[in-house]
C-alpha cells in the first residue's frame, strides 16, 4: 500500500478503500485461519477487521506499520471471535479442520499446507501465535514484542521453543506414517 | 500420508504465507466489506459517560424516594379531610407514589400519617388502593370494623352496612378486627370480611345468604335459594357474602338442571375469587364436565 493511498484512504477516497480491501483481504483472512479460526469464521473475521480498520484508517501512521496495525485488530478480533465461539462449540462440538481454506498449485503444496496447519493447532497457543506473526505476517522480532507487551528476549524463546515443538510434531507425524503404512503392507490378506 | 512432503522454513513461509483463499471466499470477503458503511462504534469515554449519567439518575431517583415525602401524586392533606366520589361516577386520587380509586359514592378520610405512609378511613363504599413498595412505615386504611396494614400492593376496602370486606390483588395485607379478634395475613387473591356481629347475629342480608346455603346443601326448596341468593347478589354485587352467594348460586342452577347457567357463574366465579378453595373445587367440576 502507497503512502498516498493510505492518505487517500484518510481522506475518504472510496476507490482507495477498495483497492486496500482488494489488496488485503486475502492476507487477512489468512492470518484469521493460522490463528485457529475455522474458514467460515475466518471469513467473517476478514471482514469484521477490515470494517474496523476503515474506521480507525487514522491512526495507521505509514505504509511500514501497515502490516502490524492490520495484524493487531485481526488479533484482537479472533481473540473475540474464538471467545464467543465457544457456546457453539459446546453445542456442535469442535469442527474438523477445513481443507480447502486454501488453493494451491500442486498438490504437495496442498498437503504440506493442511499438515502445517495440523501442526500448528497442536502448539501452545503463544507458540503458534509467535510462528505466525514472524514467519508468516513477516514481522521482526521487535515489533512482536510490542504487540504481545513482552520483551523481545521472550519472543525469540517463544520463537525458539515454537519451531521446535513444531518440527518435533513433523516428524512424529512423518514416523507415525511410515509406520502405518509398514503395518499395511504386513497386515495386506492373502490372496485367494 | 505417503507423499507427505518434507519440513523446512522456507516452505513453511511460502505456502502458509503466499496460498489465496478460494476465489468465492475472497470475492465474499471484499463484496461484504465494501457494501457495509463503517460504523462510528462509541467511544469508551463516551460509553462511560453515558453509564455514569444513567447511574447517578438511578441514584437521584432512589433518593428522591427515600427523602422525598412522595412521588407524582399530591401531597397528603390534612387530618380530617374527606373525598367522596359521586354517586353516579368513580373518582381517582393520588397521595405520593400510591393511587386510590374511589367507587360511586365511596368516602375516604385522612387519618394522619405522612404523603408515603398516610393512614385513612373508608367511611362509606368501595375503595382500591394500589400501594407502592414502602421502605420503613405501614401504609394504613381503618373502617369501623377493621385495620389494614399494608407494605405495598393492591387491595380493595368495601364498607357494607354490617361489614368491611377486604379483597387483595397483589402483595400482602394484614386485617385485624377493630373490636378484638385474631389479625390474619391476606394474600393475593385472598379476601376476609370483618363483621360487626357475632355470626348468631347476622344481618338481614347475612341471614338470607345462610337459609339460601341450607336449603342448598338439603336439597329442599332449591328455587326458593335461588331467587335469594340471585337477588343478594343484585342487591349487594360487591358485599360480604358475595362469594358464598355466588359459589352457591352455581350448586344451585346445576341441581335444577341449567347447566349453561351454573357453568356461566362458575367461570365469573373464578375470574371474582381464583384462589380461594372453592375456585379449585369449581375448576374441578368445570374440567371434569367439559364446560
Amino acid at each position: 500500500m502507497s503512502s498516498s493511498l493510505l492518505e487517500r484512504c484518510k481522506t475518504g477516497d472510496e476507490g482507495a478503500w477498495r483497492e486496500v480491501v482488494s489488496q488485503r483481504a486475502r492476507q487477512v483472512y489468512r492470518w484469521a485461519v493460522l490463528l485457529g479460526l475455522h474458514t467460515v469464521e475466518a471469513e467473517d473475521a476478514a471482514q469484521e477487521v477490515l470494517l474496523t480498520a476503515a474506521r480507525r484508517i487514522d491512526s495507521c501512521e505509514d505504509e511500514a506499520a501497515m502490516t502490524s496495525w492490520l495484524y493487531q485488530i485481526t488479533r484482537r478480533i479472533v481473540a473475540n471471535h474464538r471467545r464467543r465461539g465457544w457456546l457453539r462449540r459446546w453445542r456442535v462440538g469442535s469442527q474438523a479442520m477445513d481443507e480447502n481454506a486454501f488453493v494451491h498449485a500442486t498438490s504437495t503444496d496442498r498437503v504440506y499446507e493442511i499438515e502445517a496447519r495440523r501442526c500448528l493447532q497442536e502448539l501452545r497457543r503463544e507458540q503458534a501465535e509467535v510462528l505466525v506473526m514472524i514467519e508468516i505476517v513477516g514481522l521482526t522480532q521487535e515489533e512482536c514484542a510490542r504487540i504481545l507487551g513482552v520483551p523481545a528476549g521472550t519472543v525469540a524463546s517463544r520463537l525458539r521453543r515454537a519451531r521446535r515443538a513444531f518440527v518435533k510434531r513433523w516428524n512424529e507425524e512423518d514416523a507415525k506414517n511410515a509406520d502405518g503404512e509398514e503395518r499395511s503392507k504386513g497386515e495386506q490378506p492373502a490372496e485367494p | 500420508m505417503s507423499n507427505r512432503p518434507s519440513h523446512d522454513w522456507q516452505t513453511f513461509r511460502e505456502v502458509l504465507g503466499e496460498a489465496p483463499p478460494p476465489a468465492e471466499v475472497d470475492r465474499r470477503i471484499v463484496e461484504g466489506v465494501l457494501e457495509r458503511p463503517p460504523r462510528r462504534r462509541v467511544g469508551l469515554w463516551a460509553g462511560l459517560a453515558v453509564a455514569g449519567a444513567a447511574a447517578c439518575l438511578l441514584v437521584a431517583l432512589w433518593l428522591g424516594g427515600i427523602l422525598g415525602q412522595g412521588g407524582a401524586g399530591e401531597a397528603l392533606p390534612a387530618a380530617g379531610t374527606e373525598w367522596a366520589a359521586p354517586r353516579s361516577s368513580p373518582s381517582s386520587r393520588s397521595i405520593g407514589p400510591h393511587r386510590i380509586a374511589l367507587a360511586p359514592g365511596a368516602r375516604l378520610r385522612v387519618v394522619g400519617g405522612t404523603t408515603r405512609t398516610p393512614e385513612l378511613a373508608v367511611n362509606r363504599g368501595k375503595v382500591v388502593f394500589t400501594v407502592a413498595p414502602l421502605r420503613g412505615g405501614r401504609f394504613a386504611v381503618r373502617t369501623r370494623h377493621a385495620r389494614v396494614t399494608v407494605l405495598g400492593t393492591r387491595f380493595s376496602v368495601a364498607l357494607e352496612p354490617r361489614c368491611t370486606r377486604v379483597e387483595v390483588t397483589r402483595g400482602k395485607v394484614r386485617v385485624e378486627p377493630r373490636r378484638g379478634g385474631e389479625a390474619r395475613m391476606l394474600t393475593a387473591g385472598q379476601s376476609r370480611s370483618v363483621c360487626e356481629l357475632p355470626p348468631n347475629r347476622l344481618d338481614r342480608d347475612g341471614r338470607s345468604v345462610l337459609r339460601a346455603i341450607t336449603l342448598t346443601r338439603k336439597g329442599e326448596r332449591l328455587e326458593q335459594a335461588e331467587q335469594l341468593l340471585a337477588e343478594y347478589l343484585e342487591r349487594q354485587p360487591e358485599g360480604g357474602y358475595a362469594e358464598e352467594a355466588l359459589y352457591f348460586l352455581v350448586l344451585v342452577k346445576e341441581r335444577l338442571g341449567k347447566h349453561d347457567e351454573a357453568a356461566k357463574l362458575a367461570r365469573s366465579f373464578l375470574r371474582r375469587f381464583p384462589s380461594t378453595s372453592r375456585a379449585r373445587r369449581l375448576r374441578r367440576w368445570l374440567e371434569k364436565n367439559d364446560r
